[in-house]
């Protein structure tokens, strides 16, 4: 019983919601603003969505299978598809009763059921539209305050035209315990970063665990681009790492290394 | 303040922690010197400072807009200790590292001195400026909390912790005391906690009097004013 156990695996399935339901997705945030200052933020929790379904004029088996989902995964969790909102999984569970209301023979209704997504839960299909569901995390905010750490070694900020974020932070790329890191709150995520004709090459590491190198040699230098993508990460607080490998393509000139933005799925 | 005229003063707190490293905080962000001059320029956190995307290009002339309220100042003719709350935001920082959690870990606030300003827009005068000393009250996720005592609070002086008294308040051989005399069993060489029997009487511990009673009053000693005490009974 896990994320295997799917509750509408097809758009015609009887157990699909009424379309469309509520979305709701908590806040999981903090800010802080001053009289006339800017405002703050800051993610600090992993809570996914929320969605308040309903069941209008069902079966009494289809009743008595939503109920059932309820009583089994309430310690656990299921997959619900949003097939009209293009076929996203979600992984969670029925955080309130199922409670059937008779509205003629052999037909109930269920309504405001609330379904909450669990972080942590791995699903079947992870969330890919990285065009409408993905957001940017950038080097730097819109107040202009820097968002990645400089966890060790030296790291440099500097302008840059070809940088998504307009920045880059930058590493000589020969200490291999060097370290800048990103933390996010959300599913898999991209890096990007502009390439060029001196720089090396890098590790990432989520959570800790490498998840492949990137190379940002290119013979001319060249805008921004995705290096690495690691779609296949479950809904939690994650902290991306890079880290220098001190190694560099054949025909670079050089090792430096740069940060400059995440993609990372909403 | 706004409500009875004009624009809202702006809020300034400056602060130097006990390791001498200065703060400036402010309800907005500011970096007008000398219009908004600080009052306690002290040595910049370089490291925090060199952590910045744009740190300022004037550290003891630019006010990071931190500070999220400050209530509770009052003024009395009474000796009354009043503390007031200060509330800085504790949400800024990169992904990593809360900026004022930061500097609290690094530094101790416990006691930092703060000038506390109302500054008029319209007047670029200060309307309102209070020294003291801080407090931490509390460390939130959100908002951290200081209290802002006066400079002058008797309550934080030590009273005197000792007895008045004529006899010496040590013990007999001890630091204070400071005789190395042999406490031998005869008591021969202990002194009576009096001034005259003290071996070592640079550190003598009693208060003495210069009050002398003449065992034998001579004619001289006693008063002959003739005094008519007059009792209702």
């Amino acid at each position: 019983m896990s994320q295997l156990e799917v509750l509408n695996p097809t758009p015609t399935h009887p157990l699909n919601p009424d379309y469309g339901f509520q979305k709701k997705r908590p806040l999981t945030h903090l800010n802080a603003k001053g009289n006339q200052g800017p405002a703050y933020f800051r993610e600090i929790t992993d809570q996914g969505h929320q969605f308040s379904l309903n069941w209008i004029d069902k079966l009494a088996h289809d009743a008595r299978r939503l109920k059932w989902y309820y009583e089994q995964f309430r310690k656990g969790f299921f997959t619900i598809i949003d097939h009209e909102g293009g076929g996203r999984h979600y992984v969670g569970r029925f955080t309130q009763p199922v409670e059937p209301v008779p509205t003629s023979h052999n037909h109930w209704s269920i309504q405001q059921v609330t379904f909450d997504e669990m972080p942590g839960a791995p699903m079947l299909i992870y969330p890919n539209n990285w065009q409408e569901d993905a957001i940017w995390e950038c080097l730097l905010n819109d107040w202009g305050d820097r968002e990645t750490a400089a966890v060790s070694g030296t790291w440099t900020l500097a302008a840059d035209a070809l940088a998504r974020s307009g920045y880059h932070f930058a590493n000589g790329g020969t200490v291999v315990t060097d370290q800048a890191a990103y933390v996010y709150a959300g599913y898999g995520f991209q890096f990007w970063a502009p390439t060029g004709p001196a720089y090396g090459q890098a590790t990432i590491l989520l959570d800790g665990t490498s998840v492949g190198n990137v190379d940002f040699y290119s013979a001319n230098a060249t805008p921004a681009a995705m290096l690495l993508q690691q779609q296949n990460v479950s809904l939690g607080i994650h902290t991306v790492t890079l880290q220098p490998l001190n190694t560099k393509n054949a025909a670079s000139s050089g090792r430096t290394i740069l940060w400059d933005a995440l993609k990372v799925m909403r | 303040m706004a409500s009875r005229s004009g624009p809202a003063p702006v809020l300034l707190l400056d602060v130097i922690a006990m390791d001498g490293t200065s703060y400036h905080w402010g309800s907005t962000a500011i970096d007008e010197a000398p219009i908004y001059p600080s009052v306690l320029p002290g040595t910049p956190p370089t490291a925090w400072l060199a952590g910045l995307a744009n740190p300022p290009a004037n550290y003891d002339t630019h006010y990071f807009p931190w500070l999220l309220s400050a209530s509770g100042f009052n003024q009395t003719r009474a000796m009354r200790a009043v503390s007031a709350s200060i509330s800085v935001q504790n949400v800024s920082g990169n992904t990593l590292q809360r900026d004022l959690a930061g500097l609290l870990s690094a530094r101790t606030f416990e006691g930092a001195l703060y000038c506390f300003r109302e500054f008029n827009l319209v007047k670029k005068e200060a309307e309102f400026e209070q020294h003291g000393r801080l407090t931490l009250n509390s460390e939130g996720e959100r908002i951290c909390t200081f209290g802002a005592s006066l400079l002058f609070n008797p309550n934080d002086y030590d009273g005197q912790p000792f007895t008045v008294s004529e006899t010496c308040q040590w013990n007999f051989g001890d630091r204070r005391c400071g005789s190395t005399a042999a406490n031998d069993g005869a008591f021969s060489s202990p002194c009576d906690n009096t001034y005259t029997t003290c071996h070592q009487l640079n550190r003598f511990g009693g208060y003495l009097n210069t009050v002398v009673f003449p065992t034998n009053p001579g004619t001289a000693n006693v008063s002959e004013n003739r005094v008519e005490y007059r009792r209702l009974v």
